[in-house]
């Protein structure tokens, strides 16, 4: 392969393709030499593709430059680049079969999948997604390796990567935001639905460079097809009921065109009871003498959900692209376990437990486009744009409790240049403002707005085997918060003798301070990777970045009572008060603020090809200035209707923990494996482990870290009937922070089978499939709810799905 | 106080501060710091005792949260009662043998602002109104109204009135407050209801101070008129209560109800049952607003009235015997009525609204407040009750070992004693009663 000058390869972009217009026509093969049909081959950095024919023959025309790159996928064969001098003639690309399932990202501007990258991704699609989707977009991704839930009683969970979540992994629909309000309070929902979803990718590690600070942890992107990119008529519709919590759920999704106009639609309505448990909801620590009667086995209370919603959109197809608009809407209406304000037992009463519930309502409109415009200077231009209005209030006894209201815009252009000396790559432009708000009893944080303003630079290159990526990002970030309030924090330790009758209402301070803040900061990242097929079938990454992150507004300004999270949250802009009998515990904290940096080591090892697929990963993360919440040791009050809550003894039952972000540097190490042995034909035995450490570079442990797990899968898929056994063991977490307790082991046995009918209009699958078989009595560690919500017990699910 | 803050902090307002660390900026402007404004209206603390002093004219309010005395005044004469106002904020003295009513202001109190109700904490104090009219007796109250009876002197030819004023009034210290002035003398009974007035009628040839008959007034500027006699007597009535839809007397042949719908009161009588021997009748009653029944006691013996069925229900207290009753009130927010006897056990009823037969009223729980001998209370002392409308705890004074207990009706048990250091006589709750439907 010739090497050319940059000079050469400069002109050679800028001239017109007709002077160097090359072809290039082939035959994909399988390693017996046989065939593969419909395999797709993409010209890289060209925006050309094509489909292989019965014959397995494919032909480009009037390719630029005298050498190229072929892309060439096809199913249950691993992805393979091809580099070639033009013009090539009846040339063989061979295939060589996987037992990993591969789907490529379309998260990154780059070709990537989870067998093509520098750093891990896995995707979640097809059946498999259809067979592991939940109300709650964590728990639809438990199962993913290096992927776990902060299972909130079933009525919320966000992925939790890498022991990392919260403002620390980006949620996005379609590559953009959510625009929800899940990444300040577990007990938030992710406003995205996974049933009427396409793939749900997962990008674990640091994904600064595409997405700016909210993903240092990395990114969860929910994909649909409410923007269609191509003239197809399809849909699919899915009925299932699962029996723990009675959930019916109806979906479906169509896509259809009409001329040059693609339209979609979809909508799906989901509806639960309170979810049904083995033992007892609620763990009693010997330190507490609540004689709570409520739920004392069999449901947790107030688990009951409903939500619907569905999405339009149309687009405009092209020749060179698309240009599409879509509308969606979701509702949901969500209990909110484990909210006992304070638990005034009345024994004569059944209601011990206030019932509170969300009532979540979400509006997004979206602006997709993807245009290869061939131009000297422009290869291809990416635009995305969304609008999101976001509200969600909290009902106690049928009042409004608390608003959450976030009104969101967010803008990238993808701007990829053509090949440059063999360089692929282009600029990145983001902007992204969000308001957002919180009225009421449990409004932590004050209104704050944020706003970012970004560029980002990606090149990648092959040189030989090795595919290296490099990137650089810089941002701006404000965050303005008008009214943030430092009220005089009633705040005492429980040190004292509990019963002095004592006076711990301090009518001294009778006023709010209030701040007008302006926070700015100027976060960057740089990363390089190298992807290096060294040899057939194998491959191996690297990632080494360095990423920064602003904080954000509620780890910064927040000051109240958040029961989501059952403690009363104090941003970083305060600080405790070092003198110890001081009126006032907290005050205004007068050290800089800091940004978050992560320095991000990853290696992968892959072994692609055969019957036995094999993926490592392991990641060492030290993470500077780490916000997260300590434990102060005292107490304030929960700013709830307690009659009582004075009285002389005070039992503690309207009151929380203070917790205070601090910023300290921590490490996150650990690994992620799979390996995946295509026994025979139609059987599929896959292993997975997970792991991760997350301590204080001071010593200690950061709370909530997901336990060592270790997974394997026995499938069968035969023709008609497919069918999976998983046993999953959550082995204990004893590693554990200041005032966390221990959680036990527990062991997860599913089950599905389903039976596939091919007719003339559709595909149907009938199947049924069965969750925690032996009714394990499970605790999740890394919930904020460990102690209330168990898992739900055994769960038999049956489904009808549809497709044509 | 809590103004003179707020200035004194002002002046200290918008220091900028501003920290800078790489690419990172931070910039604070204080601004004008907001008082608090506690809308929680029901977290208003446990409230305040006036106590009053069996050897002087002394009465002295404490604080609740902590037990601190915050004030003393001096009344004119020895408080033959103590009341809370409408609202509980102020404690009226009624000295009847010097024809008194004078009021303390407790200090606790919530205004209106709309969205919420905002609570204020201040010195307790004495206030400025006064009431001098003859012999002021019963004084009842219903949220919004105090209905005081004047008895009325035989020897001074002093006739019997009603005042009926509110708890602005009282704040303001304004004399406008509309008056029922009658012919005659009686030891008579009121109940304000809104622009009327329900008070009885004596006819002034008998030769019982007693009245027999019921009226209802409505008010016209600074005085009243009769508007509607009831036929049906009430012999030897003493004792009155009201709750939202009925007025209640105590007769020495049954308990007489009238239904108020809309301006117009019907009569109507609730004769003794079989569980009522020789002269007993019920000469005491107790109501409150959202109580469907109301409670009288024959002596000892305690009946549940139930108007709306018009039955007479004898409640199983259990007292011991020769135990009078001393004390007694509904508490815990109408969810418990209590009763206090000569024998110092203070007797908890749960109190269900919803019984419409059998009993409203059931025995919960005793507890024994003291175990000296109570034969030994000097003359014209007793234990006395005072019950929060706050929360659910009950307070009681007792002159022998001059210390006030405070009880928690959910535990049943006495939870802390107070020393006095001086002969409590009289004893009344103030503070900021809890809202109705917070519990």
């Amino acid at each position: 392969m010739g090497r050319k000058t940059l000079l050469a390869s400069l002109i050679a972009a800028s001239l017109s393709g007709q002077v160097w217009a090359q072809s290039v026509q082939g035959t994909v093969v399988d390693e017996q030499g046989q065939p593969v049909a419909e395999a797709w081959v993409t010209v890289v950095g060209q925006n050309k593709k094509v489909k292989t024919d019965a014959a397995g023959r494919f032909e480009f025309q009037a390719l630029q430059g005298n050498h190229t790159e072929l892309h060439i996928e096809a199913n249950s064969f691993a992805h393979r680049n091809f580099q070639l001098e033009l013009p090539a003639q009846d040339m063989q690309f061979a295939l060589t079969p996987t037992a990993l399932e591969i789907i490529d990202v379309k998260a990154s501007p780059f070709h990537a999948s989870s067998t093509e990258s520098a750093l891990p991704v896995s995707v979640l699609a097809g059946d498999r997604l259809k067979m592991n989707q939940q109300s709650t977009l964590g728990d639809t991704l438990k199962n993913e390796v290096g992927v776990h839930s902060n299972f909130y009683g079933s009525v919320a969970s966000s992925p939790i990567i890498r022991g990392l979540d919260g403002p620390r992994v980006l949620i996005t629909q379609n590559g953009l935001d959510a625009g929800d309000a899940s990444r300040v309070g577990p007990d938030h929902s992710v406003s995205a639905e996974a049933s009427t979803a396409s793939q749900i990718e997962v990008l674990r590690g640091p994904a600064t460079l595409f997405y700016g600070s909210g993903a240092i942890g990395g990114v969860v992107n929910v994909v649909d097809d409410r923007i269609p990119t191509e003239q197809v008529t399809k849909g699919e519709w899915m009925l299932q009921r699962e029996s723990v919590n009675n959930e019916k759920l109806a979906s479906g999704s169509a896509q259809t065109f009409v001329g040059q106009t693609g339209l979609y639609a979809d909508v799906f309505w989901r509806d639960n009871d309170d979810y049904r448990i083995p033992g007892e909801a609620e763990v009693h620590h010997d330190d507490e003498d609540h004689d709570h009667e409520e739920g004392a086995s069999g449901k947790v209370a107030n688990t009951a959900a409903t939500a619907k919603g569905f999405s339009l959109g149309s687009s405009y197809l092209l020749e060179n692209g698309f240009v599409g608009v879509s509308f969606g809407q979701l509702k949901r209406e969500y209990g909110i376990p484990g909210h006992s304000h304070g638990g005034h037992a009345h024994e004569d009463e059944e209601q011990a437990e206030e019932s509170v519930y969300a009532d979540l309502k979400q509006d997004r409109v979206q602006f997709l486009s993807e245009l290869d415009l061939d131009l000297p200077w422009l290869q291809k231009l990416n635009s995305r744009i969304a609008y999101t209005d976001y509200q969600h209030v909290e009902v106690e006894e049928g009042l409004v409790g608390t608003t959450f209201k976030n009104q969101s815009e967010e803008a990238r252009f993808e701007l990829l240049h053509p090949v440059i000396s063999d360089w692929r790559g282009g600029v990145s432009l983001q902007y992204k403002h969000s308001d957002f708000e919180a009225i009421g009893a449990e409004a932590f944080t004050p209104p704050s707005s944020t706003e970012m303003l970004a560029v980002a630079l990606m090149e990648e290159r092959h040189f030989g085997p090795v595919l290296v990526q490099l990137g650089a990002r810089t941002e701006q970030v404000a965050i303005n918060a008008a009214d943030v309030l430092l009220p005089p924090l009633a705040a005492h330790s429980h040190d004292e003798d509990a019963h002095d009758h004592g006076p711990d209402h301090d009518h001294g301070a009778e006023f709010i301070r209030v701040f007008d803040v302006e926070h700015k900061f100027k976060p960057y990242s740089l990363s390089a990777g190298a992807f290096w097929d060294f040899t057939e079938g194998y491959n191996l990454g690297v990632s080494v970045s360095r990423s920064e992150r602003a904080p954000s507004a509620a780890e910064l300004l927040s000051f109240g009572p958040h029961i989501g999270t059952a403690s009363y949250e104090i941003g970083a802009l305060f600080s405790l008060n070092d003198d110890p009998h001081a009126e006032q515990a907290i005050v205004l904290n007068r050290q800089p603020i800091e940004m978050e940096v992560a320095n991000n080591l990853d290696l992968t090892f892959r072994k692609i090809s055969g019957d036995l697929g094999l993926v490592l990963n392991a990641f060492y993360n030290k993470v500077d200035n780490y916000y997260y919440q300590q434990n102060t040791g005292l107490f304030a009050e929960d700013g709830h209707n307690h009659d009582h809550a004075e009285e002389e003894g005070h039992d503690h039952s309207g009151e929380l923990p203070v917790y205070l972000f601090v910023a300290e540097d921590v490490i996150l190490h650990g690994f992620e494996s799979q390996l995946v042995w295509q026994i025979a034909q139609p059987y599929r035995f896959t292993v997975q482990a997970d792991y991760i450490r997350a301590r204080l570079d001071r010593g200690g442990d950061l709370p909530r870290t997901p336990p060592l797990r270790l997974s394997s899968e026995l499938a069968y898929e035969g023709d008609q009937i497919s069918a999976d056994l998983r046993l999953t063991r959550y082995f204990k977490q004893d590693r554990i922070s200041e005032l966390e307790s221990a959680t036990a082991g527990y062991n997860l046995l599913d089950a599905s089978v389903s039976y596939h009918l091919s007719g003339a209009l559709q595909d149907i699958v009938l199947y049924v499939k069965g969750e925690n078989l032996t009714d394990e009595e499970a605790r999740v560690h890394t919930s904020f709810l460990k102690d209330k919500t168990p898992l739900p017990g055994r769960s038999l699910g049956l489904g009808i799905r549809g497709q044509f | 106080m809590l103004k003179s803050k707020v200035n004194v902090l002002a002046l200290l307002i918008s220091a900028s501060l501003l920290a800078a660390c790489g690419d990172s900026t931070t910039n604070i402007v204080e601004k004008d710091p907001i008082p608090v404004e506690d809308d929680h209206d029901h977290e208003t603390g446990a409230g305040r005792l006036v106590i009053s002093d069996k050897d002087s004219t002394m009465l002295r309010v404490y604080n609740l949260e902590d037990g601190d005395l915050l004030g003393q005044f001096s009344s004119l004469s020895n408080a033959s009662a103590l009341y809370a106002s409408a609202s509980q904020r102020f404690a009226m003295v009624v000295q009847r043998e010097s024809d008194k009513v004078e009021f303390i202001d407790g200090g606790l109190y919530q205004e209106d602002h709309g969205d919420h109700l905002h609570p204020y904490e201040e010195e307790p104090r004495l206030m400025s109104l006064q009431l001098s009219e003859s012999r002021p007796t019963h004084v009842t109250t219903t949220d919004e109204q105090i209905a005081i009876f004047f008895d009325g002197n035989v020897a001074t030819s002093s006739v019997a009135k009603v005042a009926v004023l509110n708890d602005d009034q009282i704040n303001t210290g304004s004399n406008d407050y509309p008056v029922l002035t009658y012919s005659t003398h009686m030891h008579g009974a009121a109940q304000a209801r809104g622009e009327m007035l329900v008070s009885t009628i004596r006819d002034a040839a008998t030769a019982s101070t007693l009245p027999d008959q019921v009226g209802v007034y409505h008010v016209h500027g600074d005085h009243f008129h009769l508007e509607q006699e009831f036929a049906l007597r009430c012999p030897g009535l003493h004792g009155s209560a009201q709750n939202k839809d009925y007025v209640s007397f105590g007769c020495t042949d049954g308990v007489m109800l009238l239904k108020q719908d809309g301006e117009t009161f019907t009569a109507s009588k609730v004769a003794h049952t079989a569980d009522f021997t020789g002269t007993m009748r019920i000469g005491t009653l107790e109501g409150v607003e959202d109580a469907p029944h109301f409670i009288g006691f024959a002596g000892a013996t305690v009946f549940s009235v139930n108007p709306v069925a018009g039955s007479l229900n004898k409640v199983d207290w259990q007292g011991a015997t020769g135990a009078n009753i001393i004390g007694y009130g509904f508490a815990d927010h109408g969810e418990k009525f209590v009763l206090l006897d000569s024998t110092g056990a203070l007797s908890i009823l749960n109190y269900n609204a919803a019984a419409a037969t059998g009993a409203a009223f059931a025995l919960a729980n005793k507890v024994q407040i003291t175990t000296a001998d109570l034969t030994t209370m000097p003359t014209g002392s007793q234990l006395q009750l005072a019950i929060s409308a706050a929360d659910d705890k009950v307070y009681v004074a007792d002159p022998l070992s001059k210390t006030v207990s405070t009880i928690d009706l959910e535990e049943a048990k006495v939870i802390e004693k107070q020393e006095l250091g001086f002969t409590p006589h009289k004893m009344v709750w103030v503070g900021i009663p809890a809202g109705h439907d917070d519990h």
